[in-house]
């Protein structure tokens, strides 16, 4: 009696697996698809505009970056003097010392020669106390916030008080923007006044060489996990972003690099500081707002403008990491679990949400659950032979096409990756990827769905090893 | 492939029909994905093989235009060493080698271009959107004196981004004539940023200053293209547009027009525009009330002080901020720096001016 028991559970289990596989890999096969034909037509599209005609200052937006910095030390000067060639006509800088335990506060003062200014904060969102302003001598489009600790939502709230123009441009303080990278995603801007938020694409900088502050030589870092992240991040953003963008359903970008209208985050609130998913949480917060209050808006994705990070390269902080995401994912939705199918929200509400709730929230529970009961099952001999296949099939054959063709839109569409070795080493990974890798990424995220049950509140250090730069 | 399809049918028998055909998924999942792979793998060496290619064309090519240009060699010469199948590639590297060139030369380089652009203006007929902006470009840039007709039509292409890109390609000092045409159109591109579009108006030069005081002076237009008109305006520092603008601020209720009008006044009005501003500085609207009082700051006189002091104290930073850089620039720091050494609210804003930190 049990042992049916035990069967018909496992049976059904199984059966739950299997279709939730068969959802995740068929939307990311829609997404990829969506993607490939966007990323073909905006590859045409990049070649009939000039991108000159945009630098003008008359033309594009005054723009305020907002680089908060907890704990940057080896990286903060490097980011920093990234920042200042970029290519663009009026910005200012904001870094945004979020009362840093190291040094960091001093080598920017050493670096950039900042003295005490006088700065008025027009905007009213409430954050930690702000302790002194400064202002490089040496480049004036240059300030440092310096605020005792409230953490990254906090310290963004603080930049934005202190923004003066009609955008600004979250990103990280270990960030490294390319030149161009700010007119590129100023654009939807332009073109769409309706815009009211802009994510660009986010790259792996670990082992790249980087000089003056840009990445000159772009290639594979040594690290495997590192590299596994690559493939990730290629997948994420090429596949995943840019098919969500076709969908006009963009839910996530990235706090590494995003670029908001300024007046409608006040509007909103600013970043919310009770989580830890606060640029996914601002974002869904943006479109119900407009959706609620009938303000036509878009929110896009544009894959050209790049900014490069730095991913972790130990077991120990990427799982920190990934189980911060997975917290700061699910208390935005269910913080707006409203949205949940709700068609008030149209393809926000009805796609994407649920792709989100079901899929992306549920799912590593499933799945992590899935390979046990999967192993039990063979081990007990009750899973049948068409099972196993179809398991395998959905579980990593599907997956390894899905990475390849991530692997492909970067080719087709980008090329960054020059040496074929490096290539080889994506196409490779693509199959890596689904034995082992996945399966701790699962456990990683199933971890964090467990700990926001268990309502854990918090960051987690992130170590930074600072940017290679050439042998001399 | 018989012996794998045999393979397959004698596990089916085996094993049941559903397992085959996930057998066969699986072998088609598998061959997708070792076509992905190749596929990744051929436009690797396809993109390669071409850039070599390129390369080599553009490197034949370059100094036989140099002696084209120099007038030591004829172009014929040159066309015969353009193969059919890189006509349209000798036409783009034309198009990035005309941005470096001006007068005469350019001239010679549209000449070089002519025969091929036939090629390029049957583009326009695509169905292909990106394809038509791409002809619609290279048509204007080398080819403007013979496609002029089709350029201006491509104003009215079904799709916006083909019209904007006629619009930009079109909106350049050396033909002024177009700009009515441009101006015209300007509600094609209702979703553009109004700077952006400003600023492509006054790529155009003082030739087409005319055109926009017409848009900003006629009440029937639409107040974003007076809008629009009023910012590329003041782009070009027409002063001859200041009276018409002031008779529109005096006209007008839209906020947009409103806060374009007054930046204009603020940097080339004068006292006598000042009646028009003065209204404003009292507006309920904080975005058209700092508007004004820079604009009071600018171009006021003594008679503004009382108006300037208590902007200051505005519950509006940003009027607030306004009136302290107007206060600053007219040199009346006795409140700033009573403020300043205060623990008055707008005390950082204070210390800001007298810092001239402010702009």
């Amino acid at each position: 009696m049990i042992w049916a028991f035990v069967r018909l559970l496992l049976g059904f289990f199984n059966g739950l697996v299997l279709a939730y596989f068969v959802a995740l890999n068929g939307v990311y096969l829609i997404t990829s698809l969506r993607a490939y034909l966007s990323l073909r037509r905006y590859s045409s599209r990049l070649k009939a505009l000039d991108i000159q005609p945009y630098l003008k200052a008359e033309g594009a937006p005054p723009m305020t970056l907002l680089a908060p910095a907890y704990n940057e030390e080896p990286t903060c000067v490097q980011s920093t003097k990234s920042l200042l060639t970029l290519n663009y006509a009026d910005y200012e800088i904001l870094v945004i010392n979020d009362g840093s335990k190291d040094k960091t506060l001093e080598r920017m003062k050493e670096a950039f020669d900042l003295a005490p200014a006088a700065r008025l904060a027009v905007g009213d969102l409430a954050t930690k106390k702000v302790r002194e302003v400064y202002q490089s001598r040496v480049h004036h489009n240059l300030w440092v916030i310096d605020k005792e600790n409230g953490g990254k939502a906090d310290t963004l709230n603080a930049g934005i008080n202190y923004a003066r123009t009609p955008f600004f441009c979250a990103m990280d303080a270990d960030s490294l923007l390319e030149p161009e990278a700010l007119i590129r995603v100023v654009r939807p801007f332009l073109e769409d006044e309706t815009t009211i938020a802009v994510g660009g694409i986010i790259r792996i900088v670990n082992d790249c060489r980087v000089e003056s502050g840009q990445v000159t030589d772009v290639r594979m870092p040594r690290n495997l996990l590192a590299s596994l992240q690559v493939l990730e991040y290629l997948r994420a953003f090429l596949s995943g972003r840019m098919g969500w963008d076709a969908l006009d359903a963009t839910l996530v970008i990235s706090g590494a690099f995003g670029v908001f209208r300024r007046d409608l985050v006040i509007q909103v609130g600013g970043y919310a500081t009770d989580t830890v998913g606060e640029d996914m949480e601002l974002v869904v917060r943006m479109h119900r707002h407009c959706r609620e209050n009938a303000i036509p808006y878009r929110i896009a994705f544009v894959p050209d403008p790049v900014a490069w990070t730095e991913c972790p390269e130990s077991v120990k902080v990427l799982s920190r990491q990934r189980d911060r995401w997975q917290r700061g994912l699910i208390e935005t939705l269910l913080r707006h679990r409203k949205m949940l199918l709700n068609p008030r929200y149209g393809r926000v509400g009805m796609v994407a949400f649920p792709y989100f709730f079901f899929l992306e929230m549920c799912g590593p529970i499933i799945e992590f659950l899935g390979y046990i009961s999967f192993a039990v099952a063979v081990i007990l001999g009750v899973a049948s032979k068409q099972y196993i296949i179809a398991f395998l099939l959905v579980a990593f054959v599907f997956g390894t096409v899905l990475s390849v063709s991530a692997v492909a839109l970067e080719e087709l569409g980008f090329r960054r990756y020059l040496r074929l070795g490096d290539l080889f080493r994506l196409l490779g990974l693509s199959v890596v990827e689904n034995f082992g890798y996945r399966q701790l990424s699962t456990f990683w995220r199933m971890k964090g769905t467990v700990s926001a049950m268990r309502g854990q509140k918090g960051w987690g250090r992130m170590e930074r090893r600072g940017f290679a730069v050439p042998k001399t | 492939m018989q012996s794998l399809r045999d393979f397959i049918s004698s596990l089916g028998r085996a094993i049941g029909p559903t397992i085959v055909s996930l057998a066969w998924i699986i072998v088609l999942l598998i061959s997708v994905l070792i076509m992905l792979g190749v596929t990744v793998l051929i436009l690797r060496r396809r993109n390669n093989v071409k850039q070599r290619r390129w390369t080599r064309l553009e490197q034949g090519w370059e100094p036989a235009i140099l002696q084209v240009l120099v007038g030591a060699e004829d172009s014929e010469s040159l066309w015969r060493k353009v193969e059919p199948r890189d006509r349209l590639y000798f036409v783009s590297f034309l198009l990035r080698y005309a941005q470096r060139l001006a007068g005469d030369e350019r001239s010679k380089l549209d000449d070089l271009a002519a025969p091929f652009l036939k090629q390029i203006a049957a583009r326009l007929k695509s169905r292909n959107v990106e394809r038509r902006a791409r002809a619609v470009k290279t048509l204007t840039i080398l080819g403007l004196r013979t496609h002029a007709r089709v350029v201006v039509e491509a104003l009215d292409d079904p799709s916006p981004f083909v019209a904007m890109v006629a619009a930009r390609s079109l909106a350049n000092r050396e033909h002024p004539e177009f700009a009515m045409e441009v101006l015209k159109r300007l509600h094609r591109f209702e979703h553009w940023r109004p700077s952006y579009l400003a600023s492509m108006l006054a790529s155009i030069g003082l030739a087409a200053a005319p055109a926009f005081r017409q848009t900003l002076a006629d009440p029937l237009v639409s107040s974003r293209s007076r809008s629009v008109a009023a910012d590329a305006l003041l782009a070009l520092h027409d002063f001859t547009a200041v009276a018409p603008a002031a008779d529109a601020l005096t006209t007008t209720r839209d906020r947009n027009l409103l806060v374009s009008l007054l930046r204009f006044l603020a940097e080339l009005g004068g006292p006598e525009q000042l009646h028009a501003i003065r209204p404003h500085a009292t507006s309920s609207d904080p975005v058209v009330r700092s508007r004004a009082i820079a604009a009071l700051g600018r171009i006021g006189d003594p008679a503004d002080r009382p108006v300037l002091l208590a902007a200051f104290q505005d519950p509006s930073p940003w009027v607030a901020i306004r009136a302290a850089e107007a206060l600053w620039e007219a040199g009346d720091t006795a409140l700033l720096k009573e403020v300043a050494d205060s623990d008055h609210p707008r005390a950082t804003l204070a210390r800001q001016a007298l810092a001239g930190d402010i702009t």
